[in-house]
């Protein structure tokens, strides 16, 4: 009975170029928050995670069910509303959707909001697909006096109808067994929405006209073949997102001129889509009246509610939430440090040993200073992500995150972005790699990429040291002062980015928030470390050969040179060092950063900055020729003038997202943007410099 | 008549019109907030968003674009 296959995060693009190869049997569909995956944990066998946040799934999720001798694959769609137009991350699960590669729906609707959740369930009907409804929250629906008279909603819909609790193990057994049997006798359900559709003079006149123009393009090609004409129609009647990015240019202008004419000589004020829309929830009014059963009237106030009126008020809902993202960072801090100072010794001992061992100095020093030193230094980032995302899930899995989206959208609006933008920014500060991988959770692409852009410019943890160091070096007496103006600086960077990039390159339609706010719950500890460990598997998959790759680049140009290999003594002995591709890099580029009073040492210290920031402190301790940090100090101090040194400061603050974050800018909105955050980056580091060197001397 | 973003919390109203970008028009109708339909204002504090419950969903929903809803108001300041 126990499936064992574990389920695998599909990427989307993996998905849409490899359809054939990810069909699956059965597909579960519903809005966000209803529950779906949980039911998709039990069918496949791997606790995952339900989502409370709408969104915060964008990639589909896939997984293996078996039941006695058969087998099905199940794959777990992000929640959606409708067709109709969508956000680019709810173009996928539509466009799995109509394309059709599956056997069978399993539609989750939540039983408390069952109006709604009927919405799409009619649409679903009329992708002429064999399908099972499952209403969740019986439990929910018993508190609240309501229940669903099942035998007549299947009469209905003609489709099984199973009320379950999605946590209930009897219930989701008796799902499993519905889902085989119906794989097995696959039945058409009954799509009231249309023939009652087509009963009205405004769909009757628009529906035979879209037809008539569908057919006289020959649209649709091959993988939309199997839908009905009447669904098509109807689809892109409600400007369905994915449907019309199909259509050619012409196509488009021909429905749109049907539209147009069906709404003026109906006189539909709000469009057809809305009319569309209002028209179903008609139909589903008419429908719950007759399945759905009213015992008595709700008790109004629950836990949740009482909770919510501290962590939603103006005042007390900020201070709370400030006293939950500090425990957090200290906890992610202090918590992690001794794992991650143990991995790092492991790996340090482990190049030691293995310099030690191997004879040959060039693949000892490989080994030892590219392969170990780089895949090491991934792994030292896994204990802070790994309770980074134990945190992230908690607050998303209690509903926690909506309602930190309410208190803080009225300060983000200022900025163009939305409350959605808050959390991502606030964990830049521990580290940028986690900001950028929880913007996850921002819907709007416009925005999602506004927030990741602005993250490099919060100081993180990473970058903490550094500053310690240099503040002290060049300001002794006000070493705190100065720490301080270059975190306040960093975070009016941060800010000033993104309402530059609002009003210019990301500039979209004003992102209105809309989202719904979940129940407050208890999440289960399996789900917190289940999706705590997918996120974990994503980061050291994707990131890792980046990473890891990016050091051993770095290993090489340092260890070789015109003159060819230097010996990996050039990784300890500046004099050598000087020798190499690095260090020539670092000449050439020299006269771009003179005017702000730096030295060769500084600058090919900023190279090596590139892979991670703190390793601009050892790097310039090599070079200096010295080791241990007092020294280190009075040579900083004697040969860059403080003005320079504090350029240099804001410099590092800004000059280019460390490899890891650039990995993760990469993966999560594209190589285009992670070119240009380095470019920004760069730019608003070298201008900020020049601008406290050229004020700093009118003194 | 009067724009959802100024009625007071614990407020019914009856909505009458939504105005707005095309986009956010549809999107709150897929989510049920269409003409006619009753709901409820639970928050409602300053600049911030405005909470509603719709069909036994709270909703939040961005200040601009609560400017654009127009609503009745059915009982002021509804005992909750």
């Amino acid at each position: 009975m126990a499936c064992n296959l574990r389920p695998t995060i599909l990427d989307k693009k993996e998905l849409t170029s490899k359809t054939n190869a990810y069909r699956s049997d059965v597909l579960l569909v519903g809005n966000p928050n209803v529950g779906k995956t949980a039911i998709f944990n039990f069918l496949t066998g791997a606790s995952q995670k339900v989502a409370n946040f709408p969104g915060i799934t964008v990639s589909g999720k896939i997984g293996e069910c078996r039941l006695n001798s058969f087998s099905a694959t199940v794959m777990d769609l992000p929640g959606i509303y409708g067709f109709g137009p969508a956000s680019p991350e709810e173009i996928f699960p539509r466009e799995i959707l109509v394309k059709g590669q599956y056997e069978i729906i399993v539609n989750v609707v939540d039983g408390t909001k069952l109006e709604r959740s009927l919405f799409l369930t009619h649409q679903l009907l009329t992708l002429n697909k064999s399908m099972i409804l499952v209403v969740t929250f019986s439990d929910k629906m018993t508190e609240q006096g309501i229940s669903i008279d099942i035998k007549k909603m299947e009469e209905l819909l003609g489709v099984p109808v199973l009320v379950i609790n999605s946590f209930n193990k009897s219930d989701l057994t008796q799902l499993k067994n519905t889902i085989f049997s119906r794989l097995e006798q696959p039945r058409l359900p009954r799509p009231i929405l249309l023939p009652q559709l087509k009963k009205t003079k405004v769909f009757e006149k628009a529906e035979a006209e879209i037809k008539n123009i569908l057919n006289l393009h020959s649209f649709p090609e091959n993988d939309l073949a199997h839908l009905t004409k009447e669904t098509l129609a109807y689809f892109i009647a409600l400007r369905d997102d994915y449907l019309w990015k199909r259509l050619s240019t012409d196509l488009r202008d021909s429905i749109e001129r049907i539209i147009k004419n069906t709404e003026h000589e109906f006189d539909l004020k709000n469009g057809l889509d809305i009319w569309l829309i209002e028209k179903e929830y008609e139909i589903i009014e008419q429908m719950q009246k007759q399945v759905l059963i009213r015992r008595s009237k709700a008790g109004q106030h629950s836990i949740s509610e009482k909770i919510d009126r501290i962590l939603l008020h103006p005042v007390w809902g900020i201070i709370i939430f400030i006293t939950i993202m500090w425990l957090m960072f200290q906890t992610i801090f202090v918590v992690s440090q001794p794992g991650s100072d143990l991995l790092d010794l492991l790996f340090h001992n482990l190049a030691k040993e293995v310099k030690n061992t191997i004879p040959s100095p060039v693949i000892a020093s490989f080994l030892a200073d590219g392969i170990i030193d780089g895949v090491g230094f991934v792994l030292i980032f896994v204990p802070q992500i790994a309770l980074l995302f134990i945190g992230l899930t908690l607050m998303e899995q209690s509903g926690y995150l909506a309602r930190v989206v309410f208190i803080t959208d009225r300060f983000m609006s200022k900025l163009g972005l939305s409350g959605k933008s808050i959390a991502p920014l606030i964990l830049g500060f521990g580290c940028n790699v986690s900001g950028v991988l929880s913007t996850k959770s921002i819907s709007d692409r416009k925005e999602r990429i506004t927030t990741i852009l602005a993250n490099p410019f919060i100081p993180c943890s990473a970058r903490f040291p550094v500053f310690v160091m240099l503040s002290a070096s060049f300001f002794p007496k006000h070493a705190g002062s100065i720490l301080t103006l270059v975190y306040f600086a960093g975070i009016t960077m941060a800010v000033l980015v993104s309402w530059i990039l609002r009003n210019t390159l990301t500039r979209g339609e004003e992102t209105s928030l809309l989202l719904e706010m979940p129940d407050l719950s208890v999440p289960s500890l399996r789900t917190i470390f289940y999706q705590t460990y997918l996120y974990l598997r994503e980061f050291v998959e994707h990131a890792a050969s980046w990473i890891a790759g990016g050091v051993i680049g770095i290993w090489i140009l340092s260890v070789t040179g015109p003159k060819g290999f230097l010996g990996p003594d050039a990784m300890n002995d500046a004099g050598i060092m000087q020798e190499s591709w690095i260090f020539l890099l670092g000449k050439l580029l020299l006269p771009i950063f003179s005017p702000l009073g730096w030295n060769t040492e500084l600058v090919v210290a900023l190279l090596f900055g590139f892979v991670a920031k703190e390793i601009v402190i050892s790097t310039l301790g090599l070079l200096y020729g010295i080791k241990g940090e007092e020294t280190l100090l009075g040579a900083l101090g004697n040969s860059v003038d403080p003005i320079s040194g504090l350029a240099y400061m804001f410099f590092i603050l800004m000059y280019t997202p460390c490899i890891a974050t650039l990995v993760a800018i990469k993966n999560e909105i594209g190589t285009k943007w992670a070119v240009f955050s380095v470019m920004i980056g760069l730019l608003a580091g070298w201008l900020v410099a020049f601008v406290i060197v050229y004020v700093g001397g009118l003194f | 008549m009067s724009v959802l973003a100024e009625i007071k919390p614990r407020s019914q109203v009856l909505i009458n019109e939504i105005n707005g970008d095309s986009f956010s028009k549809r999107r709150l109708a897929q989510m049920g907030m269409r003409k006619n339909k009753t709901l409820v204002v639970l928050e409602n504090v300053g600049k911030g968003p405005i909470l509603v419950e719709i069909d036994h969903s709270k909703l939040v929903i961005g200040r601009k674009l609560a400017e654009k809803i127009i609503v009745r108001q059915v009982t002021p300041n509804k005992a909750r």
